[in-house]
């Protein structure tokens, strides 16, 4: 039978595997988002220039 | 369909098979170097693996699947570079006719020179790998047979895209290798069992694997040619 | 300024993003709060309210590439390719993130980071595969032939994906049974269900993102097109 403390140790331990997968869950999509709405506002900006050069399509 | 455009289908299939097979004849370079290399990897795997001479016969499934599958991506590259050279692709789809039949003309030309190679592989490497030719060689036959076919039918129709593409030497191994998991896995072990005796009697599981593998992408890349042959 | 053909609808889109962040942020703090620790996995349960979901939501996300890569196939139409293509890099992010909760759900378990099982690997397999489509696009510039083509790889791929799993099945298999609602303890049913919403939520958005960017992008395209073509 595993002691007090070693219980806590492995209670330690496994919270630590916790923290680490929500840390990389939210890194993780937190940077992949921060890359779609860069990506998003890049293409919008594209698509304005596009269509101030092009004849009759001027919004 | 009626019977006489089945004969044609079937003519085209041979005259485009014929054709990939004599350009292959004649430039005997191109296919020796892809023989070359597969025996190169064997002698690598070799010196990987050994050199204990049990765990080399132990490995040696493997090493032969892949010594093939490297060697092979070579082959389905070349496929289609004469017509990308000599700009005959477009030609070729001009002329009437299903498209299907130039995927199977091709993969049936593939079939043989992959074939050629593996069997030349799997000579060396009985020799090389020190491998006792099991009782049941005819079934272990068969799963080299099926195991080919899977192999090449995908590498056939990804070695069109790929070929055509930027990229074409990283673009294929890293469409065709993930794909053909299910095949290399399947064949792998059949080869092994086999040589091994199939004391657990397990070669049957994977060469019905096998089957339905060849069966789903042999149809699934026929129907998907015409889509991408074309532009 | 954002053109009226994209900006429609685009206020309801925002609203719908910030509140994919909130219920996330709800579900995964509710849901820490509301389990007991597990009697054999102690705090560890905790990982598969993120692990699970981004599993379930990577086979969704595939999923919607294998019917939109068919309409390409069936009907051609450029709208179906750009949403399947969405679909397939959103899928990927999470598809990584799960082989990446998994690894950090394996290590303290079974004492391993990896381990050949069939679920894993035909995760890691089908991450390859996706991989592949999204390098094929890369290395195509004419968007009709990329569109036919990543359509053909994209549901060849997802056809490949129960064979994988029943191959790599065959050659070994240690797991525990697949988590779904109905196999784990009632008490955790709540925190993967609400989790599975959130993550569906954050889905749809970053896919919706993702389309919407392609469209622009294209829709510029086609106007610098005409412009070279005959414009003034």
């Amino acid at each position: 039978m595993p002691s007090p403390s070693e219980d806590a140790d492995m209670d330690r331990t496994s919270l630590n595997f916790v923290i680490a997968a929500y840390t990389v869950t939210w890194v993780v999509l937190g940077a992949y988002a921060l890359h779609a709405f860069t990506a998003r506002r890049r293409a919008g900006a594209q698509y304005d220039q596009a269509a101030r050069h092009s004849p009759g399509r001027t919004a | 369909m009626t019977h006489s455009s089945w004969r044609d289908d079937w003519r085209r299939v041979r005259a485009i098979a014929w054709k990939d097979l004599t350009t292959e004849r004649r430039s005997k370079a191109g296919f020796n170097s892809v023989v070359a290399l597969g025996v190169t990897i064997l002698v690598l795997f070799g010196f990987a693996l050994g050199p204990d001479a049990a765990a080399l016969r132990q490995a040696a499934a493997g090493a032969l699947w892949l010594a093939v599958l490297f060697a092979g991506v070579l082959a389905f590259n070349r496929s289609y570079q004469v017509e990308l050279e000599t700009g005959a692709l477009d030609p070729l789809l001009l002329y009437p006719g299903a498209r299907w039949t130039i995927f199977t003309g091709k993969l049936l030309a593939n079939l043989v020179l992959v074939g050629l190679l593996l069997v030349i592989v799997v000579v060396v490497g009985i020799v090389l790998f020190q491998v006792a030719i099991p009782s049941a060689w005819p079934t272990l036959l068969g799963v080299l047979a099926l195991g080919t076919i899977g192999l090449v039918a995908l590498g056939t129709f990804y070695g069109a895209m790929a070929s055509r593409s930027r990229a074409r030497e990283v673009l294929l191994p890293l469409l065709l290798f993930p794909m053909l998991v299910p095949v290399l896995l399947a064949a792998m072990q059949a080869s092994r069992a086999l040589l091994g005796g199939d004391v657990m009697q397990e070669a049957g599981a994977w060469i019905r694997l096998l089957l339905a593998y060849d069966v789903i992408f042999l149809s699934a890349t026929h129907l998907a040619f015409a889509s991408i042959i074309e532009g | 300024m954002v053109p009226s053909a994209f900006s429609k609808g685009s206020r309801r889109w925002a609203i719908f993003g910030v509140f994919s962040l909130t219920f996330l942020i709800f579900a995964q703090v509710s849901a820490v709060l509301v389990s007991p620790p597990d009697r054999d996995m102690g705090h560890l349960q905790k990982i598969m309210y993120v692990h699970v979901p981004a599993a379930w939501t990577t086979f969704l996300a595939f999923f919607v590439v294998l019917v939109f890569s068919l309409l390409v196939l069936w009907k051609g139409d450029e709208t179906h390719d750009l949403l399947a293509a969405s679909a397939a890099e959103v899928g990927a992010v999470f598809n990584g993130l799960t082989l990446a909760l998994g690894m950090l759900w394996g290590r303290p378990t079974w004492g391993v980071w990896w381990t050949w099982d069939a679920r894993l690997t035909s995760t890691l397999v089908l991450f390859l595969i996706f991989v592949g489509y999204l390098s094929l696009r890369a290395f195509i510039d004419e968007p009709d032939r990329r569109a036919r083509w990543s359509a053909a790889v994209g549901v060849l791929g997802a056809i490949n994906v129960p064979i994988v799993y029943m191959s790599v099945k065959w050659w070994r298999t240690l797991h525990q049974m697949q988590s779904s609602p109905s196999t784990v303890d009632p008490a955790y049913v709540y925190g993967l269900r609400v989790n599975a919403f959130a993550f569906l939520f954050v889905l749809i958005y970053l896919v919706h993102l993702r389309y919407e960017a392609a469209r622009l992008t294209r829709a510029a395209e086609t106007l610098d097109d005409a412009v070279a073509l005959g414009g003034r």
